[in-house]
């Protein structure tokens, strides 16, 4: 019996699985933006898809939204092919990066659009989840403006409350917060988070910032040149990149010896202990940032290696003599290919 | 600079005739020229409906699509010199007279207006259209809306100042044309323009200028109301 | 998202092929006719149209038009560039100017065209103020001849040569005439070597928007010059009217939209495609 179902073309879905890509490829004339890319989405959860522009995200997320068909692979919502689904059939609502509110509609027919278009719910059934959702994304009062009297902030609440309350399966978030102010940026990112975990939709957000994504993601991909590179939670990603690439992307990295080793690992001075490696250094640049201090030192062997400590009493002068020292644990895996 | 103030001012006509009023209530009181005006008036006025209609769509679908054999018809007719696109339908009209006994009246302008004046329209609403923001109609489709239901939610409201330009256009257009009017028109649907050219080929008189200044005042004021209109409407649908 | 697409232009199609596509087809078929006996056209099927367009006769005509119309163009674009030069340049009320300079157009060409008979006549505005002075003893021939033409049709299609140029211009980044300016040029070379280059796709749009309407024009020949002055309008459009040589004027009709055709293949190359 199972296998008949199989050939029907139906996946068993396992129940927690929500979204699941398959060997998706999308190819342009010229350049194939989206390369042989799996992965799978579990109920829930805050996904980041991560990588520099033009790496394949937002192409990724098109496909999800149904914008653009696949050239080839296979993209399920809750187990179901929604290859041949156009978007305004799939449950699947996006929030633009540039919010893409209608601005001959107030907020609240903005929010109404897509409950409106499908005809499921009178007019007062959806008046009240209007005002549930728009309480959720705290706009209420502003039900009759428009979007041009709203902040960049506001805007985005009604784009985020516009696609929350069409409950979807999946929410696709394009860049949400590249749009606004950097010292905005992380009081929104926060607040997203929360959001998401009140609501409990599951959130497949796009972002070039792997900061971004570290903060508020449960499960994060990293892509590169449409290929995906290593998908994971951001801790196991930080701590073991499969790649130089993937490394380098989530922070810095010092390459001594054919290891890898993060700046905040590193110490000065050596403890002698066994799971300690140490190496001489001499001191070249000195550079204050406030909470801490970045010593470049160059090693015996001419590896160049950046130190971040906290700056104290004791003066480091540039051309000093000191030790580098670090955990075995520390190191960063090696990897099977040179990314 | 001079050129632009010039070209505006040279449009405008003194009526030097001891500046008496006489000529502009012999221009009022000419049956002939009320006759050509409404004439003028419903021929633009059909116009205008069917081509802004037709054209708002063709423009809305080569947005979208390529249509190589409609872009080309469109632009080849405004290339087309008018006297070859009046001898043309001409032709067309003598063939349907033979075929159908379709007299040469006012629905043959009507159609040799809407013929001409559809590029207008469609270039007029196709640049409003480059201008729009694409990232709308994928948000309409995307919340559920079918793509009839986001052209006529979404896209055609948005895009209501750039079709009233366009109709005010073919308006324009259709109302003051002579060439190809004069060639398909009948006897008994004279226009407008082809009573001022008769006029006009006589040689200058003074009710040839009342009527000139009556005329370009009129034109003048609209413009000035249509666009007052159009800056309302477009500040309020910037969002 | 196509079928609907293909759903919207169908109409507009449908006019376009029988009442653009089908009546030129006719003129092509009514071409290779004779002139009828009571005007109209009828066999044998011939050529013979096509011969006498290149008659001498037919051929000063043809000349004639085109040098009035390259005259109309040339002055066109030497008058419009300064003009959308300084507004995308130096104006502030950028829209306003803009649309000053489209006004005309707006207002009936008809009337524009009186409105110059008007002024330029013997007993017109202009020769009256002249002798007022006492510059000039008579009036000058100012109408009903081919400067008079010129006139009309560069006053006429002024804007068709401005607002292409100016659409150009104004996407014209201002900081590189700045830099041009910085490295030693004056605004006068700069305008010339740096703006005059980058405007080519404008002025090319622009002069193809000017010279095929100018030589095919009717009306403006017809009043300002007084039917002296015969281009190539006024010979098609006297071949279904009085002459009533159907076959001659679709012949003349289409080696001119043939010629039209082949130069704007040519010019495409640089143009910009603005449909």
């Amino acid at each position: 019996m199972w296998s008949k179902l199989f050939a029907v073309g139906l996946t068993i879905p396992k129940v927690n699985e929500v979204l699941e890509l398959r060997a998706v490829t999308k190819e342009f004339p010229g350049h194939r933006a989206v390369d042989d890319v799996s992965f799978v989405l579990e109920r829930g959860e805050f996904f980041s898809l991560v990588g520099p522009s033009g790496c394949g995200k937002t192409t990724t997320l098109r496909m999800v939204a149904g914008f653009e068909d696949p050239t080839s692979g296979d993209i399920f919502l809750d187990g179901l092919s929604v290859r041949d689904v156009p978007p305004y059939r799939r449950n699947v609502s996006t929030v633009f990066q540039s919010y893409a509110l209608f601005p001959h509609l107030t907020v609240t027919d903005n929010v109404a659009f897509g409950l409106a278009r499908s005809r499921k719910w009178t007019k007062a059934e959806i008046g009240a989840k209007v005002d549930r959702v728009l309480g959720t994304v705290q706009l209420t009062g502003k039900e009759s403006r428009y979007p041009r009297e709203l902040s960049g902030g506001e805007k985005q609440r009604v784009a985020l409350a516009r696609a929350l309350v069409l409950e979807p399966q999946v929410l696709l978030l394009d860049e949400p917060l590249s749009a606004l102010d950097p010292q905005v940026r992380k009081q929104i990112r926060q607040d997203l988070k929360e959001l998401q975990r009140k609501v409990g939709i599951t959130f497949l957000f796009i972002t070039h910032d792997q900061e971004e994504a570290m903060a508020v993601s449960d499960c994060m991909a990293v892509m590169r040149a449409g290929k995906l590179i290593q998908a994971g939670t951001p801790e196991t990603l930080y701590r073991q990149p499969n790649s130089a690439f993937v490394a380098e992307f989530l922070g810095e990295v010092n390459w001594i010896g054919g290891v890898g080793v993060r700046p905040e690992n590193l110490r000065l001075g050596s403890d002698g202990r066994a799971d300690w490696v140490s190496r001489e250094a001499r001191v070249e640049t000195l550079t204050f940032l406030g909470n801490r201090l970045l010593v470049g030192t160059q090693l015996s062997d001419g590896a160049h290696c950046r130190v971040e400590v906290v700056p104290s009493e004791n003066q480091l002068q540039v051309g000093q003599a000191v030790w580098v020292g670090w955990k075995k644990c520390d190191e960063l895996p090696r990897f099977e290919v040179g990314l | 600079m001079v050129l632009g103030v010039f070209s505006f001012n040279a449009s405008r006509i003194a009526n030097w005739n001891g500046f008496t009023l006489d000529w502009y209530l012999q221009v009022f009181g000419d049956s002939l020229l009320w006759e050509g005006t409404l004439n003028s008036l419903i021929i633009a006025t059909a116009t205008t409906a069917i081509a802004t209609a037709l054209g708002t769509l063709a423009a809305y679908s080569l947005w979208k699509t390529k249509a190589p054999v409609l872009t080309t018809s469109l632009y080849l007719s405004l290339v087309t010199p008018e006297v070859l696109t009046g001898v043309s339908l001409l032709l067309l009209f003598q063939l349907l007279f033979r075929l159908i006994h379709l007299r040469l009246g006012m629905h043959t302008v009507i159609l040799a207006h809407v013929s001409f004046s559809l590029v207008y329209v469609v270039l007029v609403v196709l640049s409003r259209l480059r201008q729009f923001d694409r990232d709308l109609e994928d948000a309409a489709l995307d919340l559920g809306g079918t793509p009839w239901q986001t052209f006529w939610h979404v896209t055609l409201p948005l895009l209501v100042p750039g079709i009233l330009a366009a109709a005010l256009l073919c308006f324009t257009v259709s109302f003051d044309d002579y060439v190809i009017t004069s060639l398909v028109a009948g006897i008994d649907s004279q226009t407008l323009p082809m009573l001022i050219y008769a006029m006009a080929r006589k040689g200058v008189s003074p009710e040839v200028n009342a009527l000139s200044v009556l005329i370009t005042v009129v034109l003048g004021a609209l413009i000035l109301a249509a666009d007052r209109i159009e800056q309302r409407s477009s500040a309020k649908l910037k969002a | 998202m196509i079928s609907l697409s293909r759903w919207f232009r169908a109409p507009a199609e449908l006019v376009m092929l029988l009442l653009f596509y089908l009546p030129l087809a006719m003129v092509f078929g009514y071409s290779f006719l004779t002139r009828g006996a009571y005007g109209g056209a009828s066999r044998p099927v011939t050529v013979e149209a096509y011969g006498r367009v290149f008659d001498l006769l037919y051929l000063r005509i043809v000349f004639r038009s085109i040098s009035i119309a390259t005259a109309s163009t040339a002055i066109c674009l030497v008058a419009a560039f300064p003009l959308a030069f300084y507004i995308a340049r130096f104006a502030r009320a950028k829209t306003l100017l803009i649309n000053l300079v489209t006004l005309p157009f707006w207002t009936s060409f008809l009337i524009r065209t009186y409105a110059w008979m008007f002024l330029l006549r013997d007993t017109g505005l202009i020769n009256v103020v002249l002798q007022r002075i006492g510059l000039i003893s008579k009036p000058l021939p100012l109408l009903f001849n081919d400067g008079a033409v010129i006139l009309g049709l560069v006053y006429g299609y002024l804007p068709f040569m401005v607002l292409p140029i100016y659409a150009t211009l104004e996407k014209l980044d201002p900081a590189l005439l700045d830099a041009a300016e910085d490295l030693g040029a004056t605004p006068w070379v700069a305008a010339w070597k740096v703006a005059v280059p980058l405007a080519k796709p404008g002025i090319i749009a622009g002069s193809i928007l000017v010279f095929i309407p100018c030589l095919g024009a009717y009306l403006t020949p017809d009043l300002m010059g007084g039917g002296k002055t015969v281009m190539l309008g006024n010979l098609v459009q006297n071949q279904f009217t009085a002459a009533r040589d159907w076959p001659f004027g679709a012949a003349i009709s289409l080696v001119f939209m043939g010629a039209v055709f082949v130069v704007m293949r040519l010019l495409r190359n640089y143009a910009e495609d603005s449909l």
